[in-house]
C-alpha cells in the first residue's frame, strides 16, 4: 500500500513540477503572477487532441507541435500584453486573468463543453518495489523529470540561462551589461508556458480534455510556489513533490476535497513559519 | 465671493443630484428587472470599495469572496437555524468576517505583497472547501434555501432602497475614512512603508485594520446578498468573484473614492449589456476587460488625472506645480 501511495505521489509531483517551475520562473524574472498558466496547460492538451485525433498524426509530432505552438503563443503574448506590466503585480495579474477568461470562453465555443479523451500511448503495467504503475504513467514521469533536468542545465550553464538569472537578480544591471532584457523576458514567458503546454500534452492521455482543465493544476502550482518561495526554481521542485506526496496520502487515507484544504493549510503554516517560503531569498 | 459655490464643486454636485434622482425613481419607472441589476450593482460597489483601503496601503487581496461567503453563511445560518432577527444577523455577519480577517491578517500581512496576494486566494479555497464539506451545517454543494428576506420584505422595491441606503452609507464611511488621519497614514504607508515606519506609523497594525474594515464591509454585503437572494450555495462565491472584485476595484482606480464605484457599476452594466450577444457574452466581456486593463493601467481615475494634468498644462505654463498632491496608484511588490 505505502509504496503505491508514494509512487502515485511522485508521479503527481513530477507533473505539478512541470507547471510550477514555469510559474516560478515567470514570477522570478517578470514579477507577474501568471494566471494564464492554466490556459497554457489546457492549450497543450487541446492542441494534442486536434493533432492526434482529428489530424491523425503521431504522438511525437504532436509533442513538438504543442511545445512550439504554446511557446510561440506565450512569446507573442509577452510582447503584446505582458510587456507593459513587468513589475506591476496587480496589473499583470489582472491582464493574465482577463486573458485566461477570454481563452477559456473561446475554447467553450470552439472545443465545446463535452470532456474528450485521446487514446493511450502505451498499454500494460509494471511492478516496481511492490507497487503497480502503468507504463504510460512511468513514461510521462520520465519525460517530465528529464525536461526539468534539461531546464535546470539550461538555466545553470548556457549563456542564455545565465543572462536569464542576471535579469532575475537585477534587470537594470543586466541591461547595462548589454543583455537584451526585453528579449529575455519574452523568451522566459515563452519557455515557461511551453513547459505548461508540455505538461498538458503529457497528461492528455490520462485525464479528460476540456476548457476548464487548467484550473486544478494552476491551483496546485500556486500552492507549490507559495511553499517553495516565489521565484525559486529549486524550491518549486522540492515543494512539488511535497504537495504531490501530501495529495496522494490524504486522498488515499482521508478524502479528496480534504486534500485541497490540507494543501492550502500547509502553505499557510509554512508562510507563518517562513514568510518567504522554503527557498525564497531575502530581498 | 464667499457664498458663491465654486465651479468645480458644482461640477460635482450636479451629477450627484441627477444620479440620485435617477436612482430614486428607477424601480418605479423601469420595473423589477432593472431594479435587480442595480441591486447587484450596489452590492458590487460595496465589495469593490471595501478593497480600496487595503490597496492604498500597498497590499492586494484575491480572497475577498471568502468574506462575502463568511458573511452570507453566518447571517443565513443564524436566521434559519436560530431564528434570530435580521438586524442581529447582519451585524454578526460583519463581525465574523472581521474576526476572520484579523486572524488571517496578523499572520499573513507581514509577508511580501505577492505572497499575501496568493495566501488570500488560498484562504478563499479553504473557506470554499469547508463550505462544501461541512454538509451538516452548510448544506454542502446544494447550499441552503428559504433564508428570510431583508426585514421581511418580499417585494423587490423595498429591498432596492435598503441596499441602496447601505451602499450610500458605505461610500460615505469610505469617504470620511479617506479624509481621516488613518486614511492619510494609509496613504503614507502606500507611498513608502519604510518611511511611514520611520515616522512612527505601525505599518502592520494599520494594514490589519484596513484589511479588517474591508472584510467587515464584504461580510455585510454578503449578508445582504444572502437575504436578498434567499438562498446560498458554494456557487454564489465562485473563484471568479475574487477576480471580479479586484478588477472592479483596480479598473475603476484606487486613487479616488469614486474609482471602485465607477469600476463596479460600469463593469456590472457592461456585463448586462453584453448579455444580448448570447453565447459570446463572456468572450466579449473578457476582451473588453483586457483592452481596458491595457489602456488604463491606473484605472479610470488615473485616466481622468492624466486628462486633468493635460488640460491644466494648456491653461497655464508650468501648471503642474500647482496641482495638489494626489494619492498615487500604489505599486505592490
Amino acid at each position: 500500500m505505502i509504496p503505491q501511495v508514494i509512487l502515485n505521489g511522485i508521479s503527481l509531483g513530477a507533473m505539478i513540477a512541470l507547471m510550477a517551475v514555469g510559474l516560478s520562473l515567470i514570477f522570478g524574472v517578470l514579477r507577474i503572477v501568471n494566471f494564464y498558466h492554466g490556459e497554457a496547460y489546457m492549450f497543450g492538451a487541446v492542441i494534442a487532441y486536434y493533432v492526434i485525433v482529428t489530424a491523425g498524426l503521431s504522438y511525437i509530432l504532436a509533442g513538438i507541435i504543442v511545445v512550439v505552438a504554446v511557446g510561440t503563443l506565450g512569446w507573442g503574448l509577452d510582447i503584446l500584453v505582458f510587456r507593459r506590466f513587468h513589475g506591476d503585480l496587480i496589473g499583470g495579474a489582472n491582464a493574465a486573468i482577463a486573458l485566461s477568461l477570454g481563452f477559456q470562453n473561446l475554447m467553450w465555443l470552439i472545443f465545446g463543453s463535452i470532456p474528450r479523451a485521446i487514446p493511450s500511448v502505451l498499454t500494460g503495467q509494471l511492478q516496481l518495489f511492490g507497487a503497480i504503475i502503468t507504463k504510460e504513467r512511468l513514461l510521462i514521469v520520465c519525460i517530465g523529470l528529464s525536461t526539468i533536468l534539461i531546464l535546470a542545465w539550461f538555466i545553470k550553464s548556457t549563456k542564455m540561462g545565465k543572462s536569464l538569472r542576471a535579469v532575475q537578480q537585477d534587470s537594470e544591471a543586466a541591461l547595462t551589461m548589454g543583455i537584451n532584457v526585453k528579449r529575455i523576458y519574452a523568451i522566459t514567458f515563452g519557455l515557461a508556458t511551453a513547459l505548461a503546454g508540455l505538461a498538458g500534452f503529457l497528461m492528455a492521455p490520462i485525464g479528460f480534455i476540456w476548457p476548464v482543465m487548467g484550473m486544478q493544476p494552476l491551483f496546485f502550482s500556486f500552492t507549490v510556489i507559495i511553499i517553495g518561495g516565489l521565484g525559486s526554481i529549486m524550491g518549486a521542485l522540492i515543494a512539488s513533490f511535497i504537495i504531490g506526496l501530501q495529495q496522494s496520502f490524504t486522498t488515499t487515507f482521508l478524502s479528496q476535497p480534504l486534500a485541497t484544504v490540507i494543501s492550502f493549510g500547509l502553505a499557510l503554516i509554512i508562510l507563518i513559519l517562513r514568510p518567504r517560503g522554503l527557498m525564497g531569498h531575502e530581498e | 465671493m464667499k457664498n458663491k459655490i465654486k465651479g468645480s464643486k458644482l461640477n460635482f454636485i450636479i451629477p450627484m443630484v441627477c444620479g440620485g434622482v435617477f436612482l430614486m425613481f428607477l424601480p418605479f419607472r423601469f420595473g423589477p428587472f432593472y431594479s435587480h441589476v442595480f441591486i447587484l450593482m450596489f452590492i458590487h460597489i460595496v465589495l469593490a470599495s471595501s478593497l480600496r483601503i487595503l490597496f492604498l496601503s500597498g497590499r492586494a487581496s484575491l480572497g475577498q469572496a471568502a468574506f462575502v461567503a463568511i458573511g452570507g453563511y453566518t447571517s443565513g445560518l443564524l436566521t434559519v437555524k436560530l431564528g434570530l432577527p435580521f438586524g442581529v444577523c447582519f451585524l454578526a455577519a460583519g463581525i465574523m468576517a472581521a474576526l476572520a480577517a484579523t486572524a488571517l491578517g496578523r499572520v499573513a500581512l507581514g509577508a511580501p505583497g505577492a505572497y499575501f496576494f496568493m495566501i488570500t486566494l488560498a484562504f478563499w479555497a479553504v473557506i470554499d472547501a469547508i463550505i462544501r464539506q461541512w454538509e451538516g451545517l452548510t448544506g454542502g454543494y446544494l447550499g441552503f434555501h428559504h433564508i428570510p428576506p431583508i426585514l421581511g420584505f418580499t417585494d423587490i422595491t423595498p429591498n432596492y432602497f435598503i441596499i441602496m441606503a447601505f451602499t450610500a452609507l458605505t461610500v460615505f464611511i469610505m469617504y470620511r475614512l479617506d479624509r481621516s488621519k488613518f486614511g492619510r497614514e494609509i496613504l503614507a504607508i502606500g507611498d513608502s512603508s519604510d518611511l511611514a515606519e520611520m515616522i512612527g506609523i505601525n505599518v502592520l497594525r494599520h494594514r490589519v485594520v484596513a484589511w479588517t474594515i474591508g472584510a467587515a464591509f464584504s461580510g455585510f454585503a454578503g449578508s445582504l446578498q444572502a437575504h436578498y437572494m434567499t438562498s446560498i450555495s458554494p456557487m454564489s462565491y465562485p473563484i471568479f468573484l475574487n477576480i471580479y472584485i479586484i478588477i472592479w476595484c483596480t479598473l475603476g482606480g484606487v486613487q479616488k473614492v469614486w474609482g471602485p464605484i465607477a469600476g463596479a457599476s460600469l463593469l456590472t452594466l457592461l456585463a448586462e449589456l453584453l448579455r444580448m450577444s448570447g453565447v459570446l457574452q463572456a468572450l466579449l466581456y473578457a476582451t473588453v476587460l483586457l483592452i481596458a486593463i491595457m489602456m488604463m493601467p491606473h484605472g479610470i481615475t488615473g485616466l481622468v488625472d492624466t486628462w486633468r494634468a493635460r488640460a491644466s498644462r494648456h491653461q497655464y505654463i508650468g501648471g503642474g506645480a500647482k496641482s495638489r498632491t494626489r494619492p498615487k496608484f500604489p505599486v505592490i511588490k
